[in-house]
């Protein structure tokens, strides 16, 4: 399904297309391409009994939702009323069903998207590379012997396999952005707190974000205008009015940087630490397409890491404490050891780390006040082979897991609206280049990448390689 | 902030695996002894980690956020 989902909406709306097809093409396309193992759950009966009773409203001429017709799936932690929400564990399976739907999907739904199933990923979310014991590897549709990334895995490779059209993930440390990067698509992850997170397994309560996944900026823009509004079921949502997106892409007085140096100065400072040829080949694009001309430090980024890092363990640790207890042996072993590992931390460690994110917050709230958009790569390489372990960073050998996040996690840290958007260089798989903005300013962060897709500078391309 | 115990394999690895076995015990965890390494290499890991946020000097004034905002 190489649509995107206004184009589907587009042709469902007119009645050039029924929902019906739509969703049945989808269903086949998922079920003809286990391969993919993006999938845990399918929802194909209530799928079709949805999209007929939409395709029923569109002939009896009732208004529908902006997303008419459009299959989507999400991350197999968001409720969905009737299945069990297993958040990619063992222990999960034996939870009783949700009873109604997450906020989020409840609103795409109310748009018109059509559910047809919950997507792999990594036990958790504590992961960013989608290789669940339980569950199995998530493959990169660009080339199956390599990774799609985490923890958001089967979000980013069922879009990027052009299986559905839009999906949700989670993002706490980078499991939006780092899969989206390298499956090469467009992964969303606005301002903390900007979208509910209601009926969405927590992980890191402080840290964790939802967003879309998509292969254009226009629909990542119409999932995030439906997904916001406040909701009483999540106290960390805000209840700012919702904003519109703006698709102009008029760049006019927006002042652009970029994170630490040029390509050309590489492994100088931390946002440019680790960077192949690949990826400082696509910064270079995108930073020549905005005639980017200045640049700026984000000062103690590697402890702002290393805090999100506290963080996350900590709380992550506590949230699954007495399931350590009890069903220790079910957690996946790559999930387990830094679950018991957390639990341990004093906590004189974590109110430190959270200390230092306020400072950390305050001192890049002093940089916006300079620019208005900053961009960094998203991941340090494209896509590691599944069985890899290790990576180069800085002549350093380190291992890949946590330092696939090494450019994302210092910006969830402290909530920033951070879109990734795809760039192919010829001959390479993709890379994700970071469009950063201050907190509550997706806006500015939409304007820049309809610009970047305008100039063909980004673009989210379906995989062919797995059949 | 006080110094931690170095991690390296001077004895400090003992000082996290002793740690790490009494902590268990409050938090009523019960580690196979086969697993315990994992969980000290992780618990080492974290260690590693926290030192260079614990070393960083905040005014006292400064507080942590009851509820984060970006």
């Amino acid at each position: 399904m190489s649509l995107t989902a206004a184009q589907i909406a587009h042709q469902v709306k007119t009645k050039e297309r029924s929902a019906t097809s739509v969703v049945k093409a989808a269903l086949t396309q998922i079920s003809n391409q286990e391969n993919h193992n993006c999938f845990t759950t399918l929802l194909g009966s209530s799928a079709l009994t949805a999209a007929e009773t939409l395709d029923r409203q569109l002939a009896a001429g009732e208004t529908v939702g902006p997303l008419a017709g459009v299959p989507f799936a999400v991350k197999n932690l968001f409720d969905i009323a009737g299945t069990v929400t297993l958040a990619g564990s063992k222990i999960n399976q034996s939870h009783t069903p949700a009873t109604q739907d997450s906020t989020a999907v409840a609103r795409l739904k109310a748009a018109g998207a059509i559910l047809v199933g919950a997507l792999n990923m990594d036990e958790y979310a504590y992961g960013f590379v989608t290789l669940n014991h339980h569950y199995g590897v998530t493959p990169n549709p660009h080339d199956p012997s390599r990774m799609s990334g985490g923890s958001s895995g089967g979000s980013a490779a069922s879009v990027a396999a052009g299986l559905v059209p839009l999906t949700l993930g989670s993002d706490t440390n980078g499991s939006i952005r780092v899969p989206a990067s390298l499956c090469g698509v467009y992964g969303f992850k606005p301002t903390y707190g900007r979208l509910s997170r209601a009926g969405a397994y927590l992980f890191s309560s402080s840290l964790d974000h939802i967003g879309p996944f998509a292969r254009s900026v226009e629909d990542i823009a119409l999932a995030f205008e439906v997904l916001q509004g406040p909701d009483s079921r999540d106290p960390i949502c805000t209840d700012r009015p919702p904003i519109a997106p703006d698709l102009s892409g008029d760049m006019t007085g927006i002042r652009v940087a970029m994170a630490t140096g040029r390509s050309k100065t590489i492994a100088t400072e931390y946002f440019s630490q680790g960077m192949t040829a690949t990826v400082a080949q696509a910064l270079e694009k995108v930073s020549s397409a905005l005639q980017v001309t200045q640049t700026v430090t984000l000062p103690e980024s590697a402890r702002a890491r290393a805090a999100a890092y506290l963080i996350t363990a900590s709380e992550g640790s506590q949230l699954h404490l007495q399931r350590l207890q009890t069903r220790l042996q079910d957690f996946d072993p790559a999930t387990r050891d830094r679950f018991v590992a957390g639990a341990m931390m004093p906590n004189s460690w974590y109110l430190q780390a959270q200390r230092f994110r306020r400072w950390y917050r305050d001192q890049v709230r002093e940089i916006f006040k300079t620019v208005d958009l900053i961009i960094a790569p998203t991941t340090p390489c494209p896509a590691p082979l599944i069985d890899q372990t290790t990576m180069e960073l800085d002549g350093q050998t380190v291992p890949i897991r946590p330092h696939l996040g090494h450019y994302t996690q210092p910006l969830s840290f402290i909530g920033l609206p951070v879109l990734s958007v795809p760039i192919f260089l010829p001959d390479q798989l993709p890379v994700g280049i970071q469009l950063i903005a201050r907190p509550y300013d997706e806006n500015t962060i939409f304007k820049a990448a309809v610009a970047l897709e305008k100039l063909g500078v980004t673009e989210a391309k379906v995989a062919s390689s797995i059949g | 902030m006080s110094k931690l115990p170095a991690s390296t394999s001077d004895g400090s690895d003992a000082f996290n695996s002793a740690y790490v076995t009494e902590v268990a015990k409050l938090l009523g965890l019960s580690i196979p002894s086969d697993q315990l390494p994992g969980v000290v290499e992780s618990f080492e890991q974290i260690h590693r980690i926290a030192q260079p946020v614990l070393d960083f000097p905040l005014p006292d004034t400064l507080e942590a956020a009851p509820q984060f905002e970006p």
